[in-house]
């Protein structure tokens, strides 16, 4: 087959491939650098762990609304789906996966990008327009939406504002869920041979979790009391790697992808290292990892194998992971043995307190 | 005394570049700097992942927009050259391959084209059409960002609900020890305002990685637990049965009883390692529902998100899947991202010593 000719003053197809060939592998190396920073952290002063006594608030009651969205969970696992094919229009009720951008008085608008998200198709009060504006979009296409935030948005300064998000349609399953009250249905889930029953399963498990919750709000609580005995501190610096870091491994990652040139990352990250909840929430891990540090430093606590295997699996119980799977898994692998060691041994350090700290839950009946 | 902590690891010896590119030819060019982009991508790809040099190429070819291995993108670019672009695509895509020589295309082909970009799978492909709303659509995104006053730059009381005396209204103001019941009120108030504005939206729906549907959703098979709404027929359904009431009822002080069963000791430290990582499962697909444009979605919410995608991501290896589970449980704790620990050269030794043998057994 013959070249074809070039009109004269055209561009030569290849230059232009070229350079964008070049510019996304610059930003992946931009993106790569943003995270790679010095930073000094301090050492800290052990606190106290003596006479460490929390009580854990009572948390609200399960309602109806609980053990329904739960029901629907459950029954989503029985539903009859089918892929929506690539060019098919999408339609109310569907599932649908998006990536989505959005922006504000001409910025990306902090935390809203989303890659590879499913949600439903259907109407959002708190983003007036925003599903409904999908309803016709092809999927593997893309779509520009206009959307005015309401009037009691959570976030204040963004009440009312006129917003444009950039959308795509990555896929969508058209899904019919089954009838939640048929014979077939409840004989399926297994939790008894009545809906009620099944309620009743539902509800148990639901505290079970919420059992789970008391227990991460007590060892939080110690944590701010210890924070609160060490009065610790951390450069500025500091909570930037740290928030740099999470930005890098999510967003930042996927922006990549999406090709934003150098300016467009800094924009993104910019948002992220401004927002004032966040910096809150890096200090405040820097700091907890840094006490229970010292911590374990003074009462010499040790991350035995028998130990980092023990806790590994615990946690990796939910996830459906063993702990014969991490050795294999990350043998020769330094950086990720690192990754998984460091956080086994916060989560020892924090054992080790939570052993002494006296925890006690409001509405548990006296012991 | 303070210690400086090395954010980045020196570059492993990268797999030589191909030879240097003698002939004029463009195509030859791009052949030549596209595997060189993707051996220097690697190499970064490989000092910060710790992956194999095989898996740093793909991970690299996969990032620079190309094919899914280096050998497929100089495939792709040597047809360039010998046949032109025409032949590296479909033949039916002749008014795309018209763009790509001379940057025009004739509107009446755009729609069809579109489509047919959809079906191949190169909706962000290295060829942009002039008008394509997408994501990836950079000229488009500069159109949007043009003319901007707002600057994100600005930190202020912006939290719904939450009295202004309870914020950080300057995150050079921040002080921990005075501030860190505050962070939690914070919280706790950010979401409130987030659920009074928007009920449906921050209600979780899978918590617990026991139930067949919470195990599914971690899978990948669907996020529809994350809707922001119930179907009317799941209300009927859970109304009808009559259970309702005795279910809700002191339902909080029943979980506050589950909960204070483990209370003291050993069981203490672990009953609540358990719960973190049962509760890092959970907030998954609350995390994943959760959007909502400018608002803080939380650092747990955060790292336990990535567990969901990394878990969700065939070629992720099974160590860097644990890995991200591991970071999951430790953040609902306050855990940092930044490993600390090791490098403060404490308690803690990779390259050596116990720790460092249960990894790498000799």
């Amino acid at each position: 087959m013959s070249r074809p000719k070039k009109k004269p003053g055209a561009r030569a197809s290849g230059d232009a491939a070229e350079d964008r060939l070049r510019a996304v592998f610059e930003r992946s190396a931009l993106v790569v650098s943003l995270a790679a920073r010095d930073v000094e952290l301090p050492e800290v002063q052990a606190p106290s762990t003596e006479r460490l006594e929390v009580t854990v608030p009572r948390t609200a009651d399960l309602t109806e609304d609980d053990l329904a969205r739960r029901l629907q969970a459950l029954a989503r696992g029985y539903a009859q789906v089918r892929e929506c094919a690539a060019g098919e229009a999408v339609q109310l009720g569907d599932e649908v996966c998006l990536d989505v951008l959005g922006y504000a008085d001409g910025r990306l608008i902090p935390f809203s990008a989303r890659v590879q998200m499913w949600t439903d198709l259907t109407p959002s009060p708190m983003l007036p327009g925003f599903f409904e504006g999908l309803v016709g979009v092809m999927v593997g296409e893309g779509t520009r939406l206009q959307v005015t935030l309401p009037a009691d948005y959570p976030l204040e300064r963004l009440r009312g504002a006129r917003t444009t998000f950039l959308v795509d349609v990555c896929a969508a399953r058209q899904v019919e869920l089954p009838d939640m009250q048929s014979a077939a249905f409840i004989e399926a889930l297994g939790r008894g041979p009545t809906i009620g029953a099944v309620i009743e399963s539902i509800a148990d498990e639901l505290e079970a979790e919420l059992a789970d919750e008391l227990w991460v709000e007590a060892q939080n609580l110690v944590i701010d009391e210890l924070l609160r005995r060490a009065d610790a501190k951390v450069s500025e610096e500091a909570v930037d790697e740290e928030i740099r870091r999470r930005w890098k491994d999510g967003e930042g990652r996927w922006l990549v992808k999406k090709r934003f040139s150098s300016d467009e990352l800094q924009e993104a990250l910019a948002g992220w290292l401004a927002d004032p909840l966040t910096r809150a929430d890096a200090s405040r891990r820097l700091q907890a990892s840094l006490v229970l540090r010292a911590i374990a430093v003074r009462e010499k606590l040790q991350l035995t194998p028998e130990r980092l295997e023990r806790i590994i699996q615990i946690a990796g119980k939910p996830f459906g992971f063993a702990a014969s799977d991490l050795g294999a898994a990350l043998k020769g692998n330094p950086a990720l043995a690192e990754q998984v060691t460091a956080m086994a041994f916060h989560l020892m350090a924090l054992g080790h307190v939570m052993e002494k700290a006296k925890v006690l839950f409001e509405g548990a009946p006296a012991r | 005394m303070t210690t400086r902590i090395m954010g980045g690891q020196t570059p492993r010896a990268t797999t030589p570049a191909t030879k240097p590119n003698e002939d004029k030819n463009v195509a030859e060019k791009v052949v030549h700097d596209v595997s060189d982009a993707i051996n220097r991508a690697a190499s970064g790809v490989t000092a910060e992942l710790g992956s194999t040099v095989n898996d740093a190429r793909s991970l690299a070819s996969r990032a620079l927009g190309l094919h899914s291995t280096a050998k497929g993108t100089v495939e792709q670019a040597r047809k360039v050259r010998q046949d032109g672009f025409q032949a590296a695509f479909a033949q039916n895509k002749k008014d795309l391959f018209e763009y790509a020589r001379q940057g025009t295309i004739s509107p009446g082909a755009l729609g069809a084209v579109k489509k047919g970009l959809a079906v191949a799978g190169l909706v962000t492909g290295a060829i942009d059409l002039p008008g394509r709303i997408s994501t990836t659509a950079k000229d488009l995104r500069d159109a949007m960002r043009d003319g901007g006053t707002q600057a994100w730059n600005k930190v202020g009381g912006d939290v719904a609900g939450v009295g202004r005396s309870a914020l950080y209204v300057a995150y050079g103001s921040l002080e921990v020890a005075r501030d860190t019941q505050k962070l939690t009120a914070a919280y706790k108030a950010a979401s409130s305002a987030f659920s009074a504005a928007a009920p449906e939206a921050m209600k979780s729906v899978v918590r617990s990685a026991a139930t067949k549907a919470a195990v599914a959703t971690i899978q990948g098979r669907s996020l529809a637990d994350a809707a922001h709404y119930v179907t009317q027929a799941a209300t009927t359904a859970a109304k009808e049965t009559g259970s309702i009431a005795k279910a809700v009822t002191a339902s909080a002080n029943r979980a506050a009883a589950r909960a204070a069963l483990h209370t003291g000791g050993k069981a203490a430290a672990e009953a609540g390692l358990e719960a973190g990582a049962r509760s890092a499962t959970s907030s998954i697909a609350r995390a994943a529902g959760r959007f909502a444009p400018g608002l803080n979605v939380a650092i747990a919410a955060l790292d336990t998100a990535s567990a969901l995608s990394t878990l969700r991501d065939a070629s992720a290896s099974t160590g860097k899947k644990i890995c991200s589970c591991m970071t999951a449980a430790g953040s609902t704790v306050s855990a940092t991202n930044i490993p600390i620990a090791s490098q403060l050269g404490a308690a803690v030794s990779i390259a050596s010593g116990v720790v460092g043998g249960y990894f790498f057994p000799k």
